[in-house]
């Protein structure tokens, strides 16, 4: 059984539903038979990972389906073994190098070494050079994205990069500009509705337009998540109704319910009760900017201008420190004790302005 | 990051102006050459601007000798090409084997540089070029983005550069000469490469545009060039991207050149600068989540915003100086990994604040 | 022989040689990890007594004539002792399996805990240790795999009894599974069952709690439990005052009977109570090595020995400081540099646990707070930068003296000192990944066992595959 986001991502150019005159134009660089590296960008959901198996589908044909999973294995200088899951086919393959952590420079040369250097034995030869696709490219450490670039340029003959990330502000400028940027926007909210609505007509399900609405909206223009929605909610209740629930992942509200402490008491206790929530969140591996982010947006709902600014302020600050730091639970916690502090300031006054 | 280009395991393509350096292997299929690698000036005099260096090198030239160079200014300048050019007039075909290239993406410690350079140096190097004509008996070695290496790295060079100097020039290139270390300053001859001017990119535009069947108006070019900054190396590889995504013989468009190079189009700067203005929070947050969505880099508006608000008419001094610091601070935080989100919406409350004090 | 065999399989041991034997025992225990097994039976005591006469630095015994002889003794709370003499009593029946799982953090004093009461039962422990060598059958001479060894163990062993011993009851004891079982889940829940069925005595098992134990979730997950009806028991750490009175307790012992090499005084004991968290066993140790009688004559040119702080007792100055206020000028009591310049090697661990505890003492004024957390924020920073080795003594210094001044009026109550929680983050998830994951297990939620990434990418493979 798969879901309806694998079920449906389309496969090949002609089946994608939107930025079409990008399609093209990555149809007509891929027919002229080579292209330069690829630095694929966008937002969470926004077909990035589909356009790039497009791509490949485009450039390889039917090979490219047959995946296997395999782990390979690496040795850093220090003789400590790790291990990393790749997806490959015949032509290309995917990783994504951040998983290892520090050690995403080894994966990095080795990984791109590798596929270079073995040439592919192809009776129909259609392309000279493999693919390697490698995924959060920003999340690399400086170092493994100074060691991609030198890589990248030695084995160009061989084996081209697809890289793809959410946000380029944290890609070195030595590899933006050796690659070919693609940006891929997410899609208008009509886009996500139509496809939701041709999901839900291709399952045969009667979807109710506002509901279409609400998922399209509540996911934030990220296909991905709405189709999810879609399907959860289908599981949650069907015939759909235009009001009913729709379903967020549960981290999306533990990280308002902090927002909820912090607003309705200030004070050292509730300080400790939010540290041992912001434990809870780090234990699960919830990336730290959705956190601040989160907490950002919740937080400033009832304050007035100056004080918003104030706490974006102080909120961009901690968040400075924290990528600086190592612990990162300090500055979470620094960043909720500084505002409880200015929320009560602020409170207070507005109490005494009343009375 | 001259070297993208420089790999040289692409087979060159056999146009009438390439001379005979180039190691083209006789692949089935025609593969496509980086431009910029293409339209690399082949002699000195090629070079575009820098009338003084050319000037300089060529008198190196005619005396068959020169000095430990150190070539500095912003990128896309034309300090590689520069230096590749003079080492190709000096040694002809021999000029990959005179020379030693090391950039800063290869390992570049103390002890790599000893090795190197040492075994590099030590080699002899005769006065006859195989061709029979006289060639100046010694080996250059460039140090690309010298600025990256370590202090200690330096330190290590600033000795062999004296002990090698009679079989060895170095030529040291770098970005910001503030971080070479003063020693060794003192023992290179310094050259600075100024910007270039637009007249003279686009002039380049125009005629590499030329011999690749291209069509693009004046006012695009001058985008390109808006685009790159001065780069003429970025500018080229704008120029072909755009072709190989549009396919060939086709008229390139503006709005072609914005998306390529990655431009925030003016319109949202416009609306950044509008919605900061009513100073609504909620608009502005509303803004920065469309943005973010539409997947423009936050850094790259941080650059473009610098313009406009050096530029502005409207705003005062004290603003401008307001803007300007958030600017900066962000652009730092950013850089260093910062969530873009967060510090995106810092920045936009500054330019608030900056706004309420008129 | 090795030592693994003698408890693997002490039942089919022929006991008249009794001297012999605890010759044997005696010597064995020299090598054997000293802390871990003591000894019981109330005659070894005196016999302990005289080993140590002939072997003056023989640890394990010095150790043993520590261990608790009543349950009054036990560093494990009266109502965690009464949890278990109330099992004792309800859960064992006369031959008939009944398997109980002790859980808590190392050195709580779990198993001491657990022989004590079992004798008081009038229980002889056997205790299973993982036998280091290969054994061999001594008919085929083939190896015997150590899950079979273990089953013998946990079935047949209680079946014979020895002679001489005095107790009415046994009572198996498994602190250590062979690791056969940690892979193979199957293959232990039917061992329980087959225990379940032949099983006579009861079944212990002690779990020590450490980070990356997951025995609880694999080995006894709750259906487990439910399914054998296995009690569980946890134990907290030991409370400071109960560690307190165990050395007390331990120090007359020690100095009445090892006085010739040991001299503990009670500077000692406070100094090694305040560097200590519930751990009895490390208290214990260090006690003994700190107040061994050092034989030769340096001791008299190391008299003005530094001041050495406990890292509890500097955690405590920080976040309680005391001032010396003098007309309108003040500074404080225990100088911060001071006080910073003790701990330069630790200054992590040191930041870290005046993080976790400095919201003790600070009262209600959040400006306070927020100052603090500020302050600790920024040494952070600092300390991440390697660059400079001085700039770690910088964060340290600058976390100390920063959080003393932010505490303006430190509410003083008896607080105790808590350890950092130990979190690895280094956990970067793919939050694309996540969120597919999230939303899979929430429509089809059996396929929730699989792990996260396997199941994410097959499911795409098989998608493309189609």
């Amino acid at each position: 059984m798969s879901l309806w986001v694998d079920k449906y991502r389309p496969l090949n150019f002609k089946k994608l539903s939107y930025h079409l005159e990008q399609a093209q134009q990555l149809k007509n660089m891929v027919e002229q038979g080579d292209f330069p590296h690829l630095l694929i960008y966008g937002p969470p959901g926004a077909g990035k990972k589909t356009r790039i198996m497009c791509i490949l589908k485009e450039l390889y044909g039917n090979g490219v389906d047959k995946l296997r999973m395999e782990s390979m294995l690496f040795e850093t200088p220090s003789k400590r073994k790790f291990e990393i899951m790749t997806i490959s086919s015949n032509y290309h393959i995917e990783v994504n190098p951040s998983d290892v952590g520090i050690y995403d420079r080894i994966v990095v040369m080795n990984l791109v070494k590798s596929t270079a250097q073995t040439h592919q034995i192809d009776p129909s030869g259609q392309r000279e050079f493999k693919v390697v696709l490698l995924t959060s490219v920003d999340q690399l450490t400086k170092d493994a994205q100074h060691a991609l670039r030198r890589t990248m340029e030695k084995y160009v003959g061989t084996c081209r990069l697809i890289l793809c990330t959410n946000s380029i502000s944290r890609v070195l400028p030595a590899i933006k500009s050796r690659c070919l940027a693609i940006r891929v926007p997410a899609p208008k909210i009509d886009d996500i509705k139509s496809i939701l609505h041709y999901v839900a007509k291709r399952e045969s399900l009667n979807l109710p337009d506002e509901l279409a609405t609400r998922v399209a909206e509540m996911s934030g223009r990220n296909l991905r998540r709405a189709v999810l929605m879609l399907e959860a909610c289908r599981v949650e209740q069907y015939p759909f109704t235009a009001e009913q629930k729709v379903t967020e992942p549960d981290w999306q509200v533990y990280i308002r319910g902090i927002a909820t402490l912090l607003v309705t008491e200030q004070s050292p206790q509730k300080l400790l009760e939010v540290r041992t929530r912001f434990y809870e969140l780090l234990t699960h591996g919830i990336p730290t900017d959705l956190i601040f982010k989160g907490l950002l947006q919740e937080v400033t709902k009832n304050c007035d201008l100056q004080l918003k600014i104030q706490i974006a302020n102080v909120a961009a600050d901690y968040e400075h420190r924290m990528h600086q730091g190592t612990k990162i639970i300090f500055h979470l916690e620094a960043f909720a004790a500084r505002f409880m502090a200015i929320y009560k300031k602020f409170m207070d006054a507005s109490l005494e302005a009343f009375v | 990051m001259n070297s993208f280009l420089k790999t040289g395991k692409i087979g060159q393509k056999e146009t009438v102006k390439v001379p005979t350096t180039s190691k083209a292997k006789g692949t089935p299929r025609q593969k496509a050459t980086p431009w910029v690698e293409k339209y690399r000036p082949k002699t000195v005099d090629e070079v575009v601007e820098q009338d003084e260096v050319v000037e300089v090198l060529r008198q190196c030239l005619s005396g068959q000798d020169f000095p430990n160079l150190l070539l500095y200014g912003p990128p896309g300048t034309g300090k590689t090409s520069t230096i590749l050019a003079a080492a190709r007039q000096l040694f002809g075909t021999m000029y990959k084997e005179r020379i030693l290239e090391l950039n800063a993406s290869d390992e570049r410690g103390i002890q790599v540089i000893r090795d190197k350079v040492k075994s590099f140096s030590q080699l002899t190097a005769s006065h006859i070029r195989s061709d029979g004509k006289s060639c100046p008996p010694f080996k250059i070695v460039i140090l690309d983005e010298a600025d990256n290496m370590t202090g200690a790295a330096q330190s290590a060079l600033r000795r062999t550069m004296e002990k090698e100097s009679h079989t060895t020039r170095f030529c040291l290139i770098c970005n910001y000469i503030s971080r070479i270390i003063q020693p060794l300053t003192s023992r290179c001859t310094k050259f600075r490469f100024k910007p270039l001017g637009e007249e003279k990119i686009i002039q380049r535009l125009e005629y590499i545009c030329n011999e690749e069947d291209l069509k693009a108006e004046k006012s695009v070019l001058k985008t390109v060039v808006d685009a790159s900054g001065g780069d003429l190396r970025r500018a080229i590889t704008c120029l072909q991207s755009v072709t190989r995504l549009k396919g060939k013989g086709i008229e390139i468009t503006i709005d072609d050149v914005l998306e390529i190079s990655g431009i925030v189009p003016v319109k949202w700067l416009d609306d950044l600068l509008k919605v900061c203005e009513t100073k609504n929070y909620n608009e502005v947050e509303a803004y920065v989540d469309k943005f973010m969505l539409e997947a423009y880099s936050a850094s790259q508006v941080v650059d473009q915003l610098n313009d406009i608000i050096i530029y502005s008419n409207i705003l005062t001094d004290k603003q401008k100086a307001l803007i300007a610091e958030k600017l900066a601070i962000c652009s730092y935080r950013l850089l260093e990994g910062g969530s873009e989100y967060v510090q995106f919406m810092n920045l936009c409350c500054g330019i608030m604040q900056a706004f309420e004090i008129r | 022989m090795s030592r693994s065999k003698r408890n693997a399989s002490s039942w089919l041991r022929s006991s008249f040689d009794f001297d012999a034997f605890d010759e044997d025992f005696s010597k064995k225990k020299c090598i054997s990890d000293f802390i871990e097994d003591k000894n019981k039976e109330t005659d070894f005591t005196y016999h302990n007594a005289n080993v140590l006469q002939k072997k003056k630095n023989n640890l394990s015994a010095l150790l043993s004539t520590c261990a608790p002889q009543k349950s009054s003794e036990l560093a494990v709370s009266r109502q965690k002792q009464q949890e278990i003499s109330r099992w004792f009593d309800n859960k064992v029946q006369k031959g008939k399996p009944s398997i109980l799982i002790i859980s808590g953090p190392s050195g709580c004093g779990k198993t001491e805990a657990l022989k004590v009461i079992a004798k008081e039962h009038n229980f002889d422990v056997i205790e299973w240790i993982t036998p280091i060598d290969q054994v061999t059958n001594e008919n085929t001479d083939e190896i015997v795999r150590q899950g079979e060894i273990f089953e013998d163990f946990l079935i047949r062993t209680t079946r014979y009894s020895s002679v001489l011993s005095s107790y009415s009851r046994r009572l198996l004891l498994v602190k250590e599974l062979p690791n056969t079982y940690i892979e193979e889940k199957d293959d232990f829940t039917k061992l329980l069952k087959k225990y379940c069925q032949y099983g006579r005595e009861p079944l212990v098992f002690i779990n020590t709690e450490t980070s990356n134990s997951k025995l609880l979730t694999t080995l006894f997950s709750q259906t487990n439990r439910d399914t054998f009806a296995i009690d569980f028991i946890n134990i907290n750490a030991v409370t400071q005052t109960a560690l307190k009175n165990i050395m007390k307790r331990v120090s007359t012992i020690l100095n009445t009977k090892v006085g010739y090499m040991l001299n503990i005084t009670q500077n000692r004991i406070d100094e090694v109570l305040s560097n200590s968290i519930g751990d009895v066993r490390s208290a214990l140790l260090n006690l003994i090595f700190y107040s061994l009688k050092v034989e030769h004559k340096s001791e008299n040119e190391c008299n003005v020995r530094e001041e050495t702080l406990g890292l509890l007792h500097a955690i405590g100055r920080v976040i309680n400081p005391k001032k010396n206020v003098n007309g309108c000028s003040w500074q404080f009591v225990h100088n911060p540099d001071d006080l910073a310049s003790c701990f330069h090697t630790q200054a992590n661990t040191f930041i870290r646990f005046v993080h976790e505890n400095y919201m003790n003492t600070i009262g209600s004024n959040l400006d306070s707070v927020a100052m603090a957390v500020d302050v600790i924020s920024l040494a952070d920073v600092l300390s991440s930068e390697w660059k400079d080795n001085d700039i770690h003594k910088l964060a340290l210094s600058y976390c100390v003296r920063g959080v003393m001044i932010a505490n303006k009026k430190p509410v003083s109550q008896w607080n105790p000192v808590r350890k950092p929680a130990s979190f690895e983050f280094n956990i970067q998830r793919n939050y694309a990944a996540a969120e597919f994951q999230w939303y899979k297990k929430y429509i089809s939620p059996k396929l929730e066992k699989q792990t996260d990434v396997e199941e994410l990418s097959e499911s795409f493979i098989e998608e493309i595959v189609d």
